[in-house]
């Protein structure tokens, strides 16, 4: 019974600041609902016992991404931010797309028969994650790090004022 | 296991790590070495064509995968000659465009090999990238930067879809192996959740393949990238995407998905072809082509079966050289008069009439005339569709090609029948010149003696 209470609890903390993220109108403001939204989230997930997703959603969303939004906010932000819609005249039409969607998903999973909340605290899960990621995902875990090289070099190249002419090796 | 088998790619990654490092900007240096290490890593691929297996169980390593890596190192050694003989690409940084180049390869030859959807995920992100940063690549000007966001865009998009289709597939399955996949048996209870999951990743699939209704970005980006980033971005993502639906192919008759590939296969070519007649820029005339050429292909995937599949390779290899083909001579076209208007063939024979012959081979074979190798590839895609059974929708791809006709043969009545507007000579320099030679010999040679080609694809398709 706690526990129906408590996801409930969690899913409101998810979803009400979600609503509020996409619908205030300062940008700021928006960024930190998104946050507490991310908090609720993080919620759920202990809840369902996952504490290594729970301690991942607090680092790297909580703490991560929403800094980064922040600093993007504060450094490419102009005063109109602060008070435009966030949505523009196809609202409706979204709002209509994703009803659809949420209805045809949810009658997906209440279909299966299968999907039954996990209980129970499992081991610790960080050394079997560490031997998966190693071992077992080595392959994609090392096109990943090219990924994020391609990533850098395409940031680097974007941001760089023109200088081809000067500078550079001898070749 | 064996790690050795990954070479190529490793290879690959190290001389792109070198090209990074070395802040190369001189054009031959960085090209020829490029190019050194796309044909090394192609004799790597050769040494294992022959073994059966995988590395880690996430990329296979078998004839399938040596075929269509082997096909992509063509197709980006051959662009790559296009980019160092392109007009647009004069002060670039070299070092950075071939290394991003050589990653972009490293990813679509994982793409092309995976067996695991983690590590289709891992590439598709790879191959992402590195086509936004290629196709951005000329800064300085406007309409590259706008089809570089489009792209970006679009990728994230297709990516969100992809990935949220995976975790709905991992729920039903409990495993990301496309093994698991293909031997699930479409009965079991957590059946719909599968089917909504696959719909998400064929949507997410549909932006790479570009296939209508998932085109929108196409002729944007196809018009203001860089054109030799154009020919790539037609061909090499493209014909990894379709070896990843090879592979994962097996279970989608049971589960009923071939008459919504019909129906994306028919809105693809159908849209394609009607919207490709009133381009007057014949970049944007080649990108709805792809789109219209892309929907022949998914009727390979329609059929299915040994003979399907069998098709689609076939019709991959026949359009990765005639599309190649035909981006090269609009780029020999458009370095001298610097614009990609129709009118910019106006008596091209005149001018240069090797080329408007090579141009001509390429638009036959893209119209899919015999004795090019588009021929065979259409017949044999019609020949599976219509084994199976499909016979309305054989007829409409072969009305399609009929009205396809109609805009390629615009392109051969203005190289030969109008009156040059420019007396220049048409300059041939040895990448352009390489992509359309070797291009031309494989559409016409294999075109004529289609029986090797056809023995080496049913030798590898499962």
């Amino acid at each position: 019974m706690i526990e129906f209470w408590m996801f409930n609890a969690m899913a409101l903390l998810t979803v009400v600041p979600a609503l509020l993220a996409v619908t205030v109108k300062n940008v700021f403001h928006a960024v930190l609902w998104l946050a507490l939204s991310l908090v609720g989230v993080a919620g759920l997930f202990i809840i369902l016992g996952a504490e290594f997703l729970f301690v991942v959603q607090i680092l790297l969303y909580v703490g991560g991404i929403v800094v980064l939004l922040l600093f993007v906010v504060f450094l490419s932000g102009r005063p109109s931010d602060w008070k435009g819609r966030s949505s523009n005249e196809q609202w409706l039409g979204a709002l209509l797309l994703s009803a659809v969607l949420f209805s045809s998903l949810s009658a997906v999973f209440r279909m299966m028969p299968s999907a039954k909340p996990v209980t129970g605290s499992p081991g610790p899960a960080i050394l079997s994650l560490a031997r998966i990621l190693m071992k077992d995902w080595a392959l994609p875990f090392e096109i990943l790090s090219l990924v994020l090289l391609a990533a850098l070099v395409g940031a680097v190249y974007f941001t760089r004022p023109d200088q081809e002419r000067k500078g550079g090796g001898p070749w | 296991m064996n790690l050795l088998w990954i070479t190529p790619e490793i290879f690959l990654s190290a001389a792109a790590l070198l090209l990074f490092a070395g802040n190369i900007r001189r054009r031959r240096i960085a090209v020829g070495f490029t190019m050194m290490a796309l044909v090394m890593a192609g004799i790597l691929v050769l040494k294992f064509i022959y073994e059966n297996g995988s590395v880690l169980e996430t990329a296979a390593v078998d004839g399938m995968s040596a075929f269509f890596k082997l096909l992509l190192l063509a197709g980006m050694s051959l662009s790559l000659g296009l980019a160092n003989d392109s007009a647009e690409m004069k002060e670039i940084s070299w070092g950075t465009f071939c290394g991003v180049w050589l990653l972009s390869t490293v990813g679509l030859m994982m793409l092309a090999a995976s067996l695991d959807l983690i590590l289709v995920v891992v590439s598709l992100e790879l191959i992402g990238i590195s086509s936004f940063i290629l196709t951005g690549f000329l800064k300085r000007e406007k309409r590259s930067m706008e089809a570089a966001i489009k792209i970006f865009l679009v990728g994230a998009l297709s990516s969100a879809l992809f990935i949220y289709g995976i975790s709905l597939v991992y729920g039903a399955l409990g495993s990301t192996s496309l093994a698991a996949l293909a031997g699930f048996s479409f009965q079991g209870p957590d059946r719909l959740c599968l089917v909504g999951g696959l719909l998400f990743v064929i949507a997410g699939l549909g932006f790479k393949l570009a296939v209508v209704p998932f085109h929108m970005w196409v002729p944007d980006t196809f018009e203001g990238a860089p054109t030799p980033v154009t020919a790539y971005l037609s061909v090499a993502p493209k014909i990894a995407a379709l070896a990843l639906l090879v592979r994962a192919l097996p279970f989608h008759g049971a589960a009923g998905l071939s008459p919504l590939l019909a129906v994306l296969a028919v809105a693809s070519m159908t849209l394609g072809n009607l919207a490709a007649l009133r381009q007057t820029s014949v970049k944007r005339l080649l990108a709805y082509s792809s789109i219209a050429q892309m929907g022949y292909i998914l009727l390979g995937f329609v059929a299915a079966g040994t003979l399907g599949l069998s098709s689609v390779l076939v019709y991959s290899a026949a359009y990765l050289f005639m599309n190649l083909g035909a981006f090269a001579c609009l780029i020999a076209v458009s370095n001298e008069s610097g614009s990609d208007r129709l009118e910019s063939f106006d008596g091209l024979a005149r001018r240069s009439f090797p080329l408007a012959l090579l141009a001509t081979v390429f638009l036959l074979s893209l119209t899919g005339i015999p004795p090019m190798l588009g021929f065979v590839a259409k017949f044999s895609v019609f020949a599976a569709a219509i084994s199976e059974r499909w016979f309305l929708l054989s007829v409409i791809g072969v009305l399609n090609s009929v009205v396809s006709l109609y805009y390629y043969f615009r392109i051969v009545h203005s190289m030969f029948f109008s009156e040059p507007s420019s007396s220049v000579p048409i300059r041939w320099s040895w990448g352009l010149s390489g992509c359309l030679v070797v291009s031309a010999l494989i559409t016409v040679l294999a075109g004529l003696w289609p029986a090797g080609l056809l023995a080496w694809v049913q030798q590898v398709v499962p």
